[in-house]
């Protein structure tokens, strides 16, 4: 028995100590980049910037633009209104990104490790110049939150989790706008000297920094109540604009292509986002694939409508369309009077007076469901087609920013008349895939072969600033500079003149007054920057100002043009006849604006919730 | 080979149980016995045997010789002193002869029949030699439910304490019988059964296990045990119930079958599995022929191989397999070899169709409701009365046409097929069985272009080496699927064909008039076409398994145990995306989308092995003792790539023949590493008392280096009252035979939730981040912050319960209540404090985190027969609840709101509005607080209730809803019958109340408008319909700022349901007509069916309560219809 229990203890002690290796437990990843992979070199960090300018750059590009553009009355979607312009928005909305802390981490990390491997694989200037980069992100991606909300948790470093301790990370919003915007500022001041005066396409350079810093300032300026932080904004928004039109950049002589295939590298544009179709198709686009209508020749016969296509077996447009411009906003574009050679109004023009009958009342051949959105009607005499008249001679850029009635599109005569082949009821009745309003954006539309349509691949170009809209800025800060008695408002004209001029190919307009001029640039400013993601927060602005720039209301009052409902134009298939109507459709004609509260969107009730310290909420929220 | 009996010729039983029956044999056994040696006996004629044993007990010796061989004795204690002690001495000699000098000197005389050896007293052989002089015989076969002869059946002649044995065939002959006489069969582990003779010379009987099956053989964690012994909740599973059920895989057929399981079934289509979860757990742990593989192996397998499923259930038994079992185990042991020549084929075809499917409305009905939802809003018609009449008349069926989308793109029934065949054989020393099957399944497409083909490969082969008592097993095993599937640009899968089938509207048409497929997004026709392109699959397995034990010589009741797998797996995928062209009605193609090509293969490997030691050993005959311990450590690899090419302009589907500009392709590999040592002892007192320990010390590369391991204990205690004596007279009543109580308590270690290296810093890299002057370049991002302080956390688990039998076996059950908790869950303080500004998640750290969950399960079955009638009923179900007692993610400020919070609640849906019902009229718009957000209220909109009571509905009253999304009991109502030559079987499986939150068709609403896709949608409100199923109908479902549709319990809807599950009727040919052929040992035709008929609620919105989808953007659950043939040679 004895022998038994040696052999018995022996053999579990050999089999268990045999079995034993616990190597299996030693496991790596195969593949790691580590802390010093990525800040010791400056191709490395770099890449680590490219990736946080993405994240902050989409903040305004894509479906932003469409998005805020649909927010105002330039743009309606095509399956109804949103909660946002009929005001029906709670506390617990979450518009401008509070929260985005993740990309003001990467901001934050560029800036302290640049800093840091200064001399561990990174020049002083490589480091200087990263450092500039992060800060000028940082900058941008808290401007998203200030100009929604206005406030926003200012974080200047990277937090490590011992920072959380003793509730450390419950910090407080910033108090007012002027905190908010002078921590923005002066990044961007911190940024400028050290960034590169010229960068390629998609880099972040010195006319980036300024561009913005014109913009934010004049931003910055109309939430201002002390008059001479105000003034000084300004003027500092006057300065920026001066340096960027230093560094040479220019016009584009033809405006569509600055926004298309033709001029992706234009000498005006400051920044854009770039992609590229290896790795793009037009459905990730939203101002590509959602603006183009879909229909095809099967259902243009079979509604009676037409011309038929030619091209593409009788279907060249098939895309997923949402969006389309309004006739409010194309009424913007001036005509070029053929009598006297002067840019007016549409239908101010003489070529309209003498051969337009107008009336205020529906007319006969109107649906009965649709009289009573007619706000106004024309008939043509003689044998003048209403579309010549409303469309010829117009501003250049309407024709690179819009189709319209008679005009060619992708090798096809379009018309947008009653049972034309892309008039808005052409696949039976109003909604998915056709426009509200018989006008379709084409401006930024890529020509992409061989269609646009979902899975194609297609270069694209997001610009997200550009010298006419830096001018415009300046322009701005100018008029409002000009009636707190500094300079004068002519030099606004100027300006608003290069861009009439070079890109819209019109006579110079002039202005005898402080109140012409706002007229003037506004409009200007609105026909310049369609689909670029401005007006809404230049409307904003404008309400501040109140008075010349917002139909006379006192500054901080109602902003009259966010709550004028969107309209359609619809002519006769003869085109002999039109009337303007009110785009009911999906209650696209509610419109409201709280001037209480809505010149600042709620901070999230939830987030708050969450850190009391992030209020108090928002006036009026 | 049936596990149920207890003994089985050939098989190995374990000691106590062997001795239990032999005690149980009753003095007529002795009797019928007589001292001749029958013929057949070879095995007595060339085994020999070696003993030594110094002044043992007779017992000893002969328990000795059953280690041995394959003899088993069988005598009574009054007749044989096997007290006795002697000492026996002998070598290489015959049983006949150790026989012979151990008894010599007593009046013990043996019978050896075949392998049974049967011990009297001269006095009784005497009288049973008498009565063998006398015979006027009765004779027959007894069989078991398979057929099979079985041998050692107690014969008696009621009354009286005459009777016989039967043989190795399953023979008997009984003589001196009157036709008054009522023959008593029974045997161990099988109902007693009574025939009167009557004038009747040959009776066969067939017998039919007891429900209780106590001495079942029960695989648990790296071992065995039986019913009896057994102290925590482990359930099985009858293998023959999955035979011929015709269902994809083995995850479907488990459903209903027994307790503590609970499977459900999320729609249909090729290559769908079902979840299982025990006892309301996520995804099980697998462990086949004792090693854990990938939940895939278990998806794959063939459930014709099944040998065993045991489901432990408890943390007591599932907690030897360490981290990963916290959800329960299913231990499946696989076919192996009998000894004999056996050749199996079966062959399986079966046809299937959608459960339940709404019916849509035509063209025209949807025209007409276009134009009735216009008028009622005073807009323009959409329709003029030409067009509606087109639709109505059909006239102009290219224009106005009616298409019936099912129809386009589906047939009635969907195929599928089956080949099985197995070989099995061997003689003593090597038993092999090999397994192929090839499984053939079609989808309802109309065209051919989804499919799944699956070939099984199973061999095994066991060789003993008796006199080193060494026992070695290799077996390969190995499946191959093929699947595929269509992909174009509309659709890459079920979720947005069957979207699109349902969707498509019927006045878009689906052909032109040349029959080619007409142009339009979306259309399901040229999604299913096989011009479009495809996603093929394949998945490959190969393990190869090597098991040796060896009974080390000299230590008795030692055992030494190695074991090693060696798992390769391969998949691989090719991805052909590609649109069929489609053409306007005058033929012209419509736009061609891009085509490109995606390869992606990956292989694996993975090997575990085994090193250990059992013993197992009885003191002094009442102190029942076994000790298992053993070493496990698991590494794997993995590596993959892929590669593509864009924009094919040849469309040929070869990756060199696409464009080489813009390719692309990446990959990696990866490895992982599992150890854990499992100790494990179980002690028993006269089978009566039970106890049981484990331990598992366990480690997992997810954590930290010194962080990895963890130690897990858990115990376990059993007590059979009714072996007590007091219990004695329940027992002779027959009102309770049996009664076990049981109680275990364990703990299961886990490390889910911890992504690979998160104790290491890293960035990532993007490959292609951003477009830097035209060109794509890389970015980098931080990754995770470290998780330095993770490591093991755990679920505790109690259960106690009772298994019992009663009404002479024929009623049995075991009932088990069970209570979980899982402690200390490992997450990022950043889920439940406000830690945002830190712009990343706060590293993984051990939490105070604690869930709970708790129900019952229980099964019930009886067993009867009459005649050759036997039948089985039976019924289980499994009840759970949980919640979550202590948040480890959820965020503080949502803890605090009592209406919302998730801690401390069980089951509810999710959060949303309280509906009170339509507003009635004007002034219930006017007096009714509002939802913050909705305009132009009407009567007919829902009204919302103003849950904190403060006048307005707004985000505070979005508060929990509806009860739980998973049902929380799960049934199953099974019968099994047998007549004569015919089978069946009918399994009834339901589940109770979930809630189930009707999609967006379904709800009617869509962005921009209303879908009224059924008929069911037009019970809509109006001032005369003012209970409808659905709210107004609106032009435009934001109308009143989308106050209907949003998220509300309004439209939840109860996905209860009971279901005949399966329907088998089978008829054995051998039994009459193929009796006389004797190459064909078994031939049988079995008609099953599968979900033949359902009750529930949702089906009301014509939903199958197991759907994929609840707006039916899924391929539908099937009704299934079946043939099976199975031939044995």
């Amino acid at each position: 028995m004895k022998k038994n229990k040696i052999i018995f203890l022996a053999l579990i002690t050999v089999t268990l100590i045999f079995g034993s290796c616990e190597d299996v437990l030693d496991t790596k990843p195969f593949t790691s980049f580590d802390e010093a992979t990525v800040w010791g070199s400056k191709e490395t960090a770099d890449a680590f910037v490219n990736g946080t300018i993405s994240s902050v750059m989409n903040g305004y590009v894509n479906g932003n633009q469409t998005n805020w553009e649909a927010r105002t009355n330039n743009s309606v979607h095509n399956q109804g209104g949103n909660s946002f312009v009929r005001e029906e928005l709670n506390r617990d909305a979450g518009e401008g990104g509070l929260g985005n802390f993740g990309t003001i981490r990467k901001c934050n990390l560029i800036i302290e490790k640049a800093a840091e491997y200064m001399g561990n694989g990174l020049s002083e200037a490589q480091s200087k110049e990263l450092v500039a980069k992060g800060k000028l992100l940082r900058a941008l991606t808290y401007y998203q939150q200030a100009r929604t909300m206005g406030r926003f948790v200012w974080v200047d470093k990277v937090l490590e989790p011992a920072d959380t301790i003793n509730a450390g990370l419950l910090m407080p919003t910033t108090k007012t706008t002027t905190e908010s915007y002078t921590y923005i500022l002066a990044d961007i001041d911190a940024a400028i000297s050290d960034l590169p005066e010229t960068s390629k396409p998609g880099e972040l350079d010195k006319g980036t920094a300024l561009a913005f810093k014109s913009e934010i300032a004049l931003q910055a300026a109309a939430y201002e109540p002390d008059a001479a932080k105000k003034k000084a904004w300004l003027e500092a928004s006057v300065d920026a604009a001066n340096k960027v039109i230093a560094l040479g950049y220019s016009l584009g002589g033809d405006f569509g292509s600055i926004f298309n295939e033709v001029s992706p590298y234009s000498d005006e544009i400051i920044f854009a986002v770039y992609r590229v179709k290896s790795n793009t198709t037009t459905e990730a686009i939203a101002p590509l694939q959602n603006v183009m209508p879909n229909t095809n020749n099967d259902i243009l016969i079979r509604n009676g409508c037409g011309p038929l296509f030619t091209t593409n077996g009788g279907q060249p447009f098939i895309g997923w369309m949402w969006w389309a411009p309004t006739q409010n906003l194309i009424d913007q574009y001036d005509v070029i009077d053929e009598e006297t050679g002067k840019a007016v109004k549409w239908n101010e023009s003489s070529q309209y007076i003498n051969n337009v009958q107008v009336s205020n009342t529906a007319p006969a051949w109107a649906t009965e469901g649709e009289k009573g959105q007619v706000r106004f009607a024309g008939t043509v005499s003689g044998s003048n087609s209403i579309s010549d008249i409303m469309y010829k001679n117009r501003d250049k850029r309407f024709y690179d920013s819009f189709v319209y009635d008679n005009s060619r599109w992708w090798n096809e005569d379009i018309r947008t008349t009653v049972n034309g082949n892309l008039w808005r009821k052409t696949n039976g009745g109003l909604g998915p895939h056709m426009s509200l309003t018989n006008y379709i954006f084409k401006k930024g539309v890529y020509n992409t072969q061989p269609r646009i349509l979902a899975g194609t691949p297609t270069d694209y170009h997001f610009v997200v600033t550009r010298l006419g809209r830096v001018l415009l800025n300046k322009a701005e800060a100018v008029l409002w500079l000009a009636g707190m008695g500094q300079g004068n408002f002519s030099e606004a004209v100027a300006i608003c003149n290069q861009t009439r001029t070079t890109h819209g190919k019109l006579p110079e307009a002039t202005a005898g007054s402080l109140e012409d001029a706002w007229k003037l640039y506004m409009k200007e400013r609105r026909v310049e920057m369609v689909m670029e993601n401005d007006y809404y927060w230049s409307l904003l602005r404008w309400g501040k100002h109140g008075g010349f720039a917002n139909n006379g209301a006192s500054p901080g009052g109602k902003i009259n043009e966010l709550t004028i409902p969107p309209t359609y134009i619809e002519i006769t298939n003869d085109r002999k006849s039109f009337y303007v109507g009110t785009v009911t459709h999906g209650g696209n004609d509610v419109r409201a604006f709280d001037e209480t509260r809505r010149y600042l969107l709620p901070i999230p009730q939830g987030q708050i919730n969450r850190n009391p310290n992030l209020g108090p909420q928002n006036p009026g929220w | 080979m049936k596990k149920n009996y207890g003994f089985v010729w050939g098989y190995k039983i374990p000691r106590p149980l062997k001795l239990l029956r032999i005690m149980k044999l009753t003095i007529g056994l002795m009797l019928g016995t007589v001292i001749t040696v029958l013929a057949g006996n070879t095995y007595a004629q060339t085994k020999t045997l070696d003993i030594a044993m110094e002044n043992a007990t007779v017992k000893e010796v002969l328990s000795r010789i059953e280690d041995q061989s394959e003899f088993y004795f069988m005598y009574s204690e009054k007749f044989v002193d096997v007290n006795r002690k002697v000492s026996l001495n002998v070598k290489n000699e015959k049983i006949k002869n150790a026989l012979t000098s151990l008894f010599e000197g007593t009046d013990v005389e043996y019978s050896i029949n075949d392998r049974i050896i049967v011990l009297t007293n001269s006095d009784n052989a005497n009288n049973a030699i008498n009565m063998v002089l006398q015979q006027k015989s009765v004779s027959g076969t007894v069989t078991d439910s398979d057929g099979l002869p079985l041998p050692g059946v107690t014969v008696l002649i009621k009354g009286t304490t005459n009777g016989t044995v039967t043989n190795t065939d399953g023979e008997y002959t009984l003589s001196n019988v009157k036709p008054e006489n009522t023959l008593v069969f029974s045997f161990v582990g099988m109902l007693t059964q009574e025939v009167e003779i009557g004038n009747q010379t040959s009776i066969n009987i067939t017998m039919v296990a007891s429900a209780i099956g106590l001495d079942e053989v029960v695989a648990i964690g790296y071992g065995t045990s039986t019913k009896r012994s057994l102290t925590n909740a482990v359930s099985t599973i009858d293998p023959d119930r999955l035979k011929n059920v015709p269902v994809n895989n083995i995850t479907y057929a488990l459903a209903g079958r027994t307790a503590g399981l609970i499977v459900t079934q999320s729609g249909g289509g090729v290559g769908k599995t079902s979840r299982i979860s025990i006892r309301g757990g996520e995804t099980p742990l697998v462990v086949i022929d004792g090693f854990i593989v990938p939940y895939q192996d278990f998806e794959n397998l063939s459930p014709d191989d099944v040998a065993s499923i045991s489901v432990l259930k408890d943390a007591s038994s599932a907690a030897v397999y360490g981290a990963r079992a916290g959800n329960g185990v299913l231990v499946i042991t696989t076919k192996k070899g009998n000894s004999g020549l056996q050749v199996g084929y079966s062959y399986n075809t079966s046809i299937s169709e959608p459960t339940n499917l709404g019916t849509k409305l035509s063209s025209y009905e949807r025209a007409m409701f276009d134009n009735t939802v216009r008028s009622t809003y005073k807009m323009d018609p959409r329709w003029t009365n030409e067009e509606l009449e087109k639709y109505r008349t059909g006239s102009d069926p290219y224009n106005y046409p009616n298409t019936d989308w099912l129809a386009a793109t589906t047939r009635d029934f969907a195929p599928e097929s089956k080949h099985t065949v197995t070989m099995s054989g061997g003689s003593d020393i090597n038993k092999f069985f090999i397994s192929f099957q090839a499984y053939d399944q079609q989808s309802l497409y109309k065209e051919n272009t989804n499919w799944l083909k699956r070939y099984n490969l199973r061999m095994s082969e066991t060789s003993e080496l008796k006199k080193i008592g060494l026992t070695l097993n290799f077996s390969v095993d190995g499946y191959l699927t093929n699947t595929r599937a269509p992909l174009s640009q509309y659709s890459s899968g079920y979720w947005q064909t069957w979207g699109h089938i349902q969707n498509q509207g019927p006045g878009a048409l689906a052909y032109n008039r040349d029959g080619q497929i007409y142009v339009g997004y979306d259309n399901p026709v040229a999604e299913i076409s096989p011009e479009s392109g495809y996603n093929k699959n394949s998945s490959k397995m190969l393990t190869g398994a090597f098991n040796a034990d060896w009974k080390v010589y000299g230590v008795d009741g030692l055992k030494l145990k190695f074991a090693a797998n060696y798992r390769i797996g391969e998949s691989g995928s090719k991805a052909w995306q590609k649109t069929a062209t489609q053409y306007d009605l005058e033929g012209n193609p419509g736009p061609s989308f891009p085509v490109s090509l995606t390869y992606g293969s990956g292989s694996n490997y993975q090997y575990t092995t085994q090193t250990g030691f059992e013993y197992s050993k009885i003191f002094k005959e009442v102190h029942s003792l076994s000790a298992t311990a053993l070493y496990e450590q698991t590494y794997g690899f993995n590596e993959d790539v892929w590669l593509r090419r864009k924009n094919y302009i040849f469309l040929i589907d070869q990756i060199g023949a696409g464009p080489s500009q813009d390719m692309e392709n990446g990959g990696g590999e990866g490895e992982y590493g599992r150890a854990g040592y499992v100790g494990r002892l179980s002690y028993n007192y006269k089978q009566k008392y039970f106890a049981e320990g484990s331990i598992r010390y366990d480690g997992s590369d997810l954590f930290p280096e010194d962080k990895r391991w963890g130690t897990f204990f858990s115990g376990s205690a059993g007590y059979i009252i009714s072996e007590e004596n007091f219990w004695a007279s329940l027992k002779e009543k027959n009102i309770l035979n049996y009664f076990k109580l049981r109680a275990s308590y364990g703990q299961v270690g886990l490390d889910s939730g911890v992504g690979r290296f998160s104790y290491l810093s890293s960035y990532q890299l993007n490959e292609r981040g951003y477009t830097l002057n035209g060109n794509l370049v890389p970015t980098f991002s931080e990754g995770a912050l470290v998780s330095p302080d993770i490591t093991w956390y755990s679920t505790n688990s109690t259960d106690i319960g009772f298994d019992f039998a009663s009404l002479d076996d024929r009623l049995s059950g075991s009932v088990d209540y069970f209570y979980m908790e899982t402690v200390g869950y490992l997450t990022s303080p950043s889920n439940v404090g406000y830690t945002d500004p830190l712009g990343v998640s706060l590293p993984q750290v051990k939490s105070e985190g604690e869930s709970r969950r708790a129900g019952f399960d229980f099964a019930l079955s009886w067993k009867g027969s009459a005649g050759e009638f036997t039948y089985q009923l039976g019924g289980n179900m499994t009840h759970f609840n949980s919640l979550v007692a202590v948040a480890w993610n959820e965020d503080l400020a949502n803890q605090k709101d009592p209406l919302k919070r998730n801690v401390q609640q069980t089951g509810y849906w999710g959060q949303g509005y309280v509906n009170k019902g339509y507003y009635t009229n004007s002034d219930d718009v006017l007096n009714s607080p509002r939802r913050d957000g909705s305009s132009d209220l009407v009567a007919g909109d829902l009204k919302y209730q103003d849950v904190n009571g403060d006048g307005f509905i707004d985000g505070s009253d979005f508060v929990r809803i509806g009860s739980n999304g998973f049902p929380r009991a799960n049934y199953g109502i099974f019968g099994n019958f047998e007549y004569k030559g015919f089978f069946g079987n009918f399994l009834f499986q339901g589940a109770t109340s979930r809630d189930m939150y009707l999609g967006d068709v379904v709800r009617g609403q869509s962005t921009g408008g209303y879908t009224t896709v059924y008929d069911y949608q037009l019970d809509y409100w109006t001032p005369d319909n003012r209970d409808a199923l659905y709210p107004r109908i609106a032009p435009n479902s934001s109308i009143n700022g989308n106050n209907n549709y949003t998220t509300s319990d309004f439209w939840l809807v109860d996905g209860k349901y009971i279901r005949l599950k399966s329907l088998q009727v089978g008829y054995e040919l051998k039994s009459k007509l193929l009796k006389k052929v004797d190459w064909i040992s078994k031939m049988n035709l079995v008609l099953s069916g599968q979900n033949l008929f359902t009750i529930s609620p949702a089906t009301k919105y014509s939903l199958d309560p197991e759907n994929g989808d609840t707006n039916n953007y899924d391929y539908p659950v099937q009704r299934t219809y079946s043939l099976s043939v199975n031939v044995e040679f």
